[in-house]
């Protein structure tokens, strides 16, 4: 994690250096970010169709159980 | 605290009965197969998420991705030019091109109608669904070509720029997208003269249906990025 974090510090300093990559704007960014979001897409129809939800769970503070909503 | 969880569905229990699932190789016979040609909710329950629909999600998924990346590109052209649009290319019609938009979205009513026909029956109003949303679709494509070549005419042009070839090449690919999606419409409103789709064999129809749809919904998003920011 520390390597990745390291590579992601030094890409965002090169990009908002002022000697930095001047041809970078944020369309590389969405151009980078649409294949993870057109799977998380599809894996999130095929599991809600495989039964699969997600719920936000209450935490009843008397007797320590959780219950759905 | 109230966390977010995913929740997995329920487990069968052994007297829930057979399970649905077919097992070519199991204990479980698979079921009997089905009739009117396979491609039907005949005789057996509705499906969330049946084949065409499973199809047509990953047809569709390379679709977007194709798009974005196009997209993509003519932003990264875009935010880079010190100008946009580069001084001396004639403008983009806004105004025409907004009415075309309604053009390509009634066409999807259309279509909505067809496959509410096609549901209760109606093979009458199927075929006259489909009809207009040819029509329609058909429409767009020629006020598209009239508009292209009038902005040929005033000197915007593949190669006068990335302002032209950006403009021709997400438009353009998006009207071969109208155009391929016409030619299956019209192979389906074929099909639906020969009494198709009312025997419950309407998986050509639902997944043409769908890319329709697609098709109709990508082009106010490229209006927009192309035409109006």
């Amino acid at each position: 994690m520390t390597p990745a974090l390291g590579k992601l510090l030094a890409c965002a300093a090169c990009v908002s250096s002022a000697y930095g990559d001047k041809t970078f704007n944020w369309a590389y960014t969405a151009l980078m970010v649409v294949p993870f979001a057109v799977g998380a897409v599809v894996a999130a129809v095929l599991a809600w169709n495989a039964g699969y939800r997600l719920r936000w769970r209450r935490t009843n503070p008397m007797n320590e159980e959780t219950t759905t909503t | 605290m109230s966390p977010l969880v995913l929740e997995a569905p329920p487990k069968r229990r052994l007297d829930d009965g057979p399970p649905t699932r077919r097992h070519t190789n199991g204990r479980t016979p698979p079921p009997p197969p089905p009739t009117g040609g396979g491609d039907g909710d005949e005789g057996q329950q509705p499906r969330r998420l049946d084949n065409v629909r499973v199809a047509m999600l990953f047809l569709i998924a390379g679709e977007v991705m194709f798009f974005a990346a196009l997209v993509s590109g003519f932003f990264v052209l875009r935010l880079a030019a010190p100008l946009w649009p580069p001084p001396l290319q004639p403008r983009l019609p806004v105004l025409v091109t907004a009415f075309n938009t309604g053009i390509l979205l009634v066409s999807s009513l259309a279509m909505v109608g067809a496959a509410r026909a096609m549901r209760q029956g109606d093979g009458l109003r199927l075929r006259r669904g489909l009809i207009a949303t040819a029509v329609l679709g058909a429409l767009f494509l020629a006020i598209q070509g009239y508009e292209w070549t009038r902005l040929i005419h005033y000197g915007l042009t593949v190669s006068s720029g990335a302002y032209g070839a950006t403009f021709y090449t997400l438009i353009g690919a998006h009207a071969a997208h109208v155009v391929g999606a016409l030619v299956w419409l019209l192979v389906v409103l074929a099909m639906a003269q020969t009494g198709r789709f009312l025997d419950g064999r309407t998986a050509v129809l639902r997944a043409c249906a769908i890319y329709w749809h697609f098709v109709v919904a990508l082009w106010p998003v490229l209006y927009v990025a192309v035409y109006l920011v």
